[in-house]
């Protein structure tokens, strides 16, 4: 099977995303002709440690750059290579991407998977559904196949020296639609909850925005970065960055403490490679205790109270 | 001003608890005793839509709210189009489909552009969710932009109109962006700031108590263009945890904030 993986813009230097997609191709074990497609304006810093080829299309790809203007290029990649599977990465501008090329190439689209295996000559492609609560396998019959990493991939190692072919390509910068709209900014912004070493994360169950400034303070009083689940966000509590969960952060704190949320699959996804999750909740049947390693019963709101006053004891 | 929000009402998946998951049919789950309920992603675009709408009024300019839905029960979304109706929508469309699209945005794609252009009706705006919970697909907005020749921005957080233009937030990788737009476009709702649709009054559920929507079969639409075929589902499988909860068995919240204190004071 020929297989293009794809890298565009700020993915080029992240090696995280070359490393789920080279993880990805290890799984279907067995001889693929391996392509990596690069859109911007530098290679990257780490190879796959297979013979490849690399066709790299040097041009500007800044977060002010709409996804249809990257799609002509791609196009141009697809028709000059035609392989019968392309990898994206998985964050949105590859999730945005995807399906556009999926429709000018007709391919079959599967977005956020999890793991691929090659079987009976079929790509098999593994991802989540239902809210993350359950996990689908899908066979894809017809090529080409174009899916996207999920944010949550293993990421296998990379070599600082690899065994490349390089190839030019050809930057297409416009596209027909793109001239009706005008980008006015675009702001980058900072994640500390991303980098924390302890987080403390509210969900719904502390009822209040005034409880979740309780736990807003005991996370500050014990350093830690505090975030939250999506009823949380929704009900407009805490701005969208602090959002936790398949959608919004996906985290991997020394130690996470989960105070008054039910445990949703889509929340824990976003906690999932924690080193130690504690979880405190009043009902000792909720779904959290199922994928936590230590469970506190008790009232969230009583335990910060107290946590707090604790504090102000043991400074005293 | 014309404007379609495509929406779903889904079964709140939440309400299905661990063991159910764990003892679930591996082709086709049972959801139905969960509560129905507005997919989250739509209800900000339903509400986002009206936002948009009042804008335009305020204008002096007219507009046409209708609302989408793709549904194998039709009756059991009437409740839903009342309130839609009740909150200032002019239409509901319900088109009713017997097949199993749960993991197939293509054909979903397909199916609205063809309807939009059979009916020979045209959108300003279309707003749609990002995804939906039951199949994560996340392609539909897209690939109905593709269909109709139209841009589409995706994980939209906030929409203004303001003098004859669009403004449009968008969460990108890096952060934000905000882009100026003044043609068709289609506009998929992220985690919004409107992210809760309005409640109507008791006057305004009165005043649309008789008006219905209006049910269209799939069946009758005549999609032209080969699509490819849906990826084949093998199996669902429930998602294992990994850990295993060791419960403390504190009788206050005093003694769990003590051990708790203690165990950061040892991780310091």
């Amino acid at each position: 099977m020929k297989i293009a993986c794809v890298l565009i813009g700020a993915q080029i230097l992240d090696q995280r995303y070359q490393g789920q997609q080279f993880y990805a191709v290890q799984q279907l074990q067995q001889d693929n002709q391996l392509e990596l497609w690069v859109l911007g304006e530098q290679l990257p810093l780490v190879s796959f440690p297979l013979q490849h080829t690399i066709r790299w299309a040097a041009g500007t790809a800044g977060a002010d750059l709409l996804p249809e203007q990257l799609l002509s290029t791609l196009l141009g990649l697809y028709r000059k290579s035609k392989p019968d599977c392309i990898l994206f990465a998985g964050d949105i501008l590859a999730n945005t991407l995807a399906p556009l090329l999926g429709y000018h190439t007709n391919a079959q689209i599967l977005l956020s998977v999890d793991l691929l295996k090659y079987e009976r000559c079929h790509l098999i492609v593994q991802k989540g559904v239902y809210s993350q609560n359950l996990s689908a396998a899908f066979e894809l019959r017809h090529p080409p196949f174009i899916l996207t990493i999920a944010k949550s991939a293993p990421v296998a190692p990379l070599a600082t020296t690899g065994h490349f072919c390089l190839l030019q390509a050809p930057w297409v910068q416009q596209d027909a639609k793109a001239p009706k709209q005008v980008c006015l900014f675009a702001e980058k912004s900072v994640n500390k909850l991303k980098a924390a070493k302890r987080v403390v994360i509210g969900g719904r169950g502390l009822g209040s925005r005034q409880n979740l400034a309780l736990l807003i303070q005991f996370a500050e009083s014990i350093g830690a970065e505090w975030g939250v689940t999506r009823p949380v966000f929704m009900d407009g509590w805490a701005p969208r960055q602090r959002l936790v969960g398949v959608s919004g952060n996906l985290l991997q704190p020394e130690l996470a403490i989960v105070i008054a949320a039910s445990g949703a699959a889509a929340f824990m996804k976003g906690i999932d490679a924690s080193k130690t999750i504690i979880a405190v909740n009043s009902d000792p049947d909720a779904p959290i205790f199922h994928c936590c390693d230590q469970g506190i019963v008790c009232d969230g709101v009583e335990l910060l109270s107290a946590l707090l006053q604790g504090k102000i004891h043991h400074m005293g | 001003m014309d404007i379609l929000v495509c929406f779903k009402v889904v079964n709140d998946l939440d309400d299905v608890s661990y063991s159910e998951w764990q003892a679930m049919d591996p082709f086709s789950p049972d959801v139905a005793l969960a509560k129905k309920r507005w997919n989250p992603y739509d209800e900000a675009a339903l509400e986002t839509a009206l936002s948009v709408a009042e804008q335009y009024r305020q204008a002096g300019l007219p507009v046409n709210l209708t609302a989408l839905s793709i549904c194998d029960c039709p009756d059991q979304l009437r409740t839903f189009a009342k309130q839609l109706f009740a909150i200032g929508y002019h239409s509901v469309v319900l088109l009713d489909c017997q097949d199993d699209i749960r993991f197939y945005p293509f054909k979903i794609a397909q199916w609205i552009a063809c309807y939009l252009k059979q009916n020979h009706v045209a959108y300003d705006l279309i707003f749609t969710g990002a995804q939906a919970g039951v199949g994560e697909n996340a392609q539909m907005p897209l690939l109905l932009a593709e269909f109709l020749q139209i841009p589409c921005f995706q994980w939209v957080t906030d929409v203004a109109w303001a003098n004859g233009a669009y403004q449009v937030d968008c969460q990108i990788d890096a952060g934000r962006r905000r882009v100026k737009l003044d043609g068709k476009v289609v506009l998929a709702m992220g985690d919004a700031t409107h992210t809760y649709l309005r409640v109507p009054t008791l006057r305004e559920k009165l005043l649309a108590s008789k008006l219905l929507p209006t049910v269209f079969a799939t069946a009758m639409l005549n999609p032209d263009g080969q699509i490819p075929p849906p990826a084949q589902l093998l199996h669902l499988s429930p998602a294992l945890s990994q850990r295993d909860c060791r419960f403390l068995p504190f009788e206050t919240a005093d003694l769990a904030a003590q051990y708790l204190h203690q165990l950061l004071a040892s991780k310091d």
